[in-house]
Order: structure tokens, then sequence, then C-alpha cells
């Protein structure tokens, strides 16, 4: 079987296998029997609350939020055409956080936190645009770090905020700057719009992805090879910056998954994008369903905020990878 | 029908005059080479004929139609560019690399096909890369890598080739040979050359044409017989020229 594909397929049944495991483990342990019967409308009342109030619901936003944040990782390191690059370093997730911690020390309700996020992250997309389009030529280098200083102004009112904030509210800050997924609620499951934001967002990466293979040469290869590089560096700006405000948006900023999915596969697949692409949303969506699982079972009742455990679980599965990707290089 | 031709064209990059009023009417089954000393313009003229950059003033034709009314995609149809840098920020094996080169000619949809997968053996064959096709890129040496950008460009076969110093990085033997294979299939197959070139020997075995700037907006251009003299390279690099007639090319020295 042609390899690339056998990975995906095996992505698949990780994501399938990831969310049975999420289904499965917490205070109240439910069989894989269980779960089909609650799936399909049968078993007993208190699984079918538990799946259908608790865990499907942030299973689901988990997925879709760890897809999201992996595949607009993969955009932005072919838009900055650097290794590094990860969904936040071009300030979307500091704005995002500056206007959910403004929303949650004033006491506003959690819904209203997250579209004071979105607010934010918007009002930083416009900014990092808006400054690293204007006068002069455009190239990767003057966009990040427009980015990355940006990024370090939100760091900065992030602090600020944090010092002047009364300690009742700090937890609550606290975690949603390292992500926490204990928002979901069961409404957002017969909200559609998740999941066809990320199928739209993967289906144009997949109509791109042969232009950013070209673009990874260069952009002055990639003119060379009939892509005009402006249109194409604005759809890669605007639809990896859209995706992480989503993403940010569902569940405040989860660090890792979107540096060290897209860089796992492009060790574990190749650096051919309309590969890439769609595995980067299974294997996004399946590191953070699982840490999310971890970090509201390991030390139970207590709950972990999600970032810390994919920064755990992601840290040392990388470094694993990257010296197994260098030593398959030096011996050919 | 000229392939490429330039109408009344000035490129001035700060206050380099590269060219002005340069006229140009290069055909199929012709290669120029263009000449001239470090910083006066090669490149920069080579990339406005690709469409890469701005020029001044002026109109620039591929087949009489004028560039700016191209797409890009319409241009990598008919014309292609070896460039002197390659950036390789996300390294793919060398046959992933050579078969970008079709890209111009696939649908947003489509997958390369076994034409498309042919082309591309056949011309990492021509460059005597074909053992190292699976090769991560970046594992390659100056020289290697250099083949690989003129399979990349044999793959997108175009009409019309420019080529920023093709033979920098390789060996003798290379030198000849990739210009051998790309200079026979720009004749065998009409397709036009225009290359950019230090090496006044490589420039007379087999440039038809020239093209000099010796700077200050000046153009010499004709044919390579004519115009590689020792008067006209002594201005050219501002140092004497010996030309020595041989059998069958003459040969240059610096004095």
């Amino acid at each position: 079987m042609h390899k690339p594909l056998l990975t995906l397929f095996l992505l698949v049944l990780l994501s399938i296998g990831s969310f049975l495991f999420a289904l499965s483990v917490g205070s109240l342990s439910l069989s894989f029997v269980d779960i089909l019967q609650s799936l399909r409308g049968d078993g007993s009342n208190i699984s079918r609350t538990v799946i259908f109030e608790l865990r499907l619901p942030r299973a689901y936003v988990a997925f879709i939020t760890g897809a999201m944040l992996s595949l607009a990782g993969m955009l932005m390191q072919v838009l900055l055409r650097n290794p590094l690059a990860d969904p936040y370093i071009l300030g979307v997730s500091g704005g995002a956080s500056v206007g959910a911690i403004l929303a949650i020390a004033i006491g506003l309700a959690s819904s209203l936190v997250s579209a004071a996020a979105f607010v934010g992250a918007l009002i930083s997309i416009a900014l990092v645009f808006g400054l690293a389009h204007g006068r002069g030529s455009w190239n990767p280098s003057r966009l990040l770090l427009t980015g990355v200083v940006i990024a370090a102004g939100w760091g900065a009112i992030i602090n600020f905020i944090l010092s002047l904030s009364p300690d009742q509210s700090l937890k609550g800050m606290l975690f949603w700057l390292m992500g926490d997924l204990s928002y979901a609620h069961a409404e957002q499951l017969n909200n559609l719009l998740l999941p066809v934001i990320l199928i739209t967002g993967l289906l144009l990466s997949l109509v791109m992805a042969r232009s950013l293979n070209v673009l990874s040469r260069g952009e002055m290869q990639a003119s060379v090879l009939g892509v005009s590089p402006k249109p194409l560096r604005l759809s890669l700006f605007l639809l990896a910056s859209a995706l992480t405000a989503i993403a940010v948006t569902q569940a405040g900023s989860i660090g890792f998954v979107g540096l060290i999915v897209p860089h796992m596969m492009r060790l574990l697949i190749s650096n051919d994008h309309r590969w890439l692409a769609p595995a980067c949303v299974l294997a996004g969506g399946s590191l953070l369903l699982l840490s999310d699982t971890l970090a509201r079972t390991i030390i139970a009742p207590q709950q972990l905020p999600v970032g810390v455990i994919t920064a755990f679980v992601g840290v040392p599965l990388f470094l694993f990878l990257l010296s197994r990707g260098y030593k398959q290089q030096v011996m050919p | 029908m000229s392939l490429l031709s330039t109408a009344h064209l000035n490129i001035q990059i700060g206050n380099i005059n590269v060219c002005s009023d340069l006229n140009l009417e290069c055909n199929s089954s012709e290669i120029w080479g263009i000449l001239g000393r470090n910083g006066k313009g090669k490149t920069t003229l080579l990339h406005s004929l690709a469409g890469l950059r701005e020029i001044t003033s002026g109109d620039i034709y591929i087949r009489n139609k004028n560039i700016l009314t191209l797409t890009r995609k319409q241009i990598a149809q008919q014309l292609g560019v070896l460039l002197q840098h390659h950036e390789d920020n996300f390294p793919c094996s060398v046959m992933e690399t050579v078969i970008t080169g079709r890209h111009p000619h696939i649908g947003h949809w489509q997958w390369e096909s076994k034409k498309d997968d042919f082309l591309a053996r056949n011309a990492l064959e021509n460059v005597q890369l074909s053992h190292l096709s699976e090769r991560p890129i970046n594992q390659l040496s100056g020289g290697e890598r250099q083949r690989v950008s003129i399979a990349t460009l044999i793959t997108q076969n175009p009409d019309i080739m420019l080529l920023d110093e093709p033979n920098s990085h390789l060996d003798l033997k290379y030198q000849i040979q990739v210009l051998e294979t790309l200079c026979n299939q720009a004749k065998a197959q009409q397709k036009l050359i225009l290359m950019t070139l230090h090496d006044l020997n490589l420039a007379a075995r087999f440039c038809d044409k020239l093209i000099l700037l010796p700077g200050e907006g000046e153009v010499l251009q004709g044919e390579t017989n004519k115009l590689l003299n020792e008067d006209n390279l002594q201005q050219l690099y501002d140092y004497p020229i010996k030309r020595i007639n041989s059998e069958n090319y003459p040969v240059f020295s610096a004095k």
C-alpha cells in the first residue's frame, strides 16, 4: 500500500480510538458496549447523560480545536517559511487572551468571554496585517518580526491585567491562558459551525497544497513555477489566522499542538502538503483529545488545564521523533 | 514570430542604470549569452525578462503578447528560469523537487500523471542524478543541488529558458555536459535560451548571440563572433583580455 495513505489510515484509527478512550474514562468508567448502546440511544440513563452532556461535547470541541490549531500551524510554517512558526507566533492568541481576561476581570459570562477573545484575536490579526503590509516591500521576516513584537506587546498587557486582578478571578484567567476545555457544553454538539469551518479550512488547504509545496522553495521559485505569491500569501495569512482565532476562542491558548503536530507529520509522512494537511487535522485532533482526557482524569477529581498536558505529552514525543528523523537522514 | 522581445526597455535600480532603450528580439533555436561585470545587472535583466520584478519603463513581449497581460501560470507554461539561489525550507526528496516543474501544467485538483513522472525521471537522467532520486534535497552537494534545479527546469519544459549562471558549482565535466544537453534540446525543439555567464570560453562555445552590459545603461548585442573582440572585452570587464584563435572556438585569457 502507498505509504502516506497507510499512515493516514492509521491516523483515522487513532482518531476513532481517541474518541472511544475519551468517552470511556472518567469518574464513571464505561465499557465499549456501554458507549455503543448510548450512542445508539439505548443503554442506561446515567451513561447516556455522562456521554451526551459531559464527555462527547468536550471530546468534540477538543478534537476540532486540536485539528484547527495544527492545520493553522502548518499554514503558518509555510507562510513564514520558518519551521519554528506556530499558530500563535503572529500574536493572534495574545490578542484573544487580552480580550478574554478583560472579560473575566469584569465578570462576564463564559459565552461573552469567548466573544471577547474572538474580538481580541481579530484586532490582533488586523493590526499585524496592517503593519506588515504597510509601506515598503513585504517579506516573511518583516511579517514575523511584526507578529513577534505585537505578541510581546499583548504579553505585557496580560501581565499588567493579571497583576491588578483580585485573587478570586486569577485562577480562571490563568486556566484560560494555559488553555482549558472545561467550558465545553452540550449545546455545542448542535452547533455545526465548528466542523464546517474545519472542513472548509481543510478543503482550502488542499486546493492550495501543491502551491504550498512550490512556495516552500521560496517566493521567487514559486513565481517561476506559475504561482502568484501575493494572493497565495494573503489567503495563507487569513486562513491560518481565522483558524487560530476560532480555536483560541473555543479553548484558550493551548500551546504546543500547533507547533509539534505539523512537525511530527512532516517527519512521519512527507513535506507534500497534500498529505500533510489531512494528517495534521487527524493527528492534531487526536493529540488534543487524548491530552484533554488525561487532563481531566489524571489527578481526578481535580482538573488540570489541557495546555499543561499537551506540553507534557508533546515535548518528549517530539524529541523522540526528531532524533529518529535525523538518524534516518544521516544513514540513508 | 519572436519568442521573447522587448521594446524601449529601461531598467534602473537605485542609481544603477542596467539598460536603457533596449530593443531585443530573441527567436526560437537561438542561444543568447548575457555578459557583464559584477553588479552591472545581468541577473536583474534576466529577472525582468521573466516578469519577476518591475521594470522602469518599456515593454516585454512573450510571443508578441505583453508580459503584463499574462498570468504567472501562463508565463510559467512558456518561460522557465534557473535561479541562482535555492531555498529548501522544508526539504523533500530530489524526485519530489524535480516534479514541481510540472506545477504550471497541472490543474488545481489534479495529481501528477504517469507522463509527469516520466518527464521528471527523464530530466534526472539528463543531469545524471537518477541514482539520487530518493535522497533528501538538503543532503546534496552544491553541484548536485544545481543539477536538481536544472532538472526541474527541464521537467517544466518551457520554450524560453532563462538561466542565471547555469554552470555555478559545477565541475568542468558537468559544465559542458549540462550546457550541451540544454543547448542541444533548444536546437532540436526550437526553444530559446538566454543565460548569464562569467566564462568567456563557454560563451564562445555555446552562444549564437550575446548581450554585453558594460554599464551606464549601454547595451551591445549581436553575433558572438563579432562581439567577442579584445576591444569590447577590455571595455566590458575593465581589464585587458587576450583572444587566442584555436581550431574550434576562440580561447580567452586575462593578460
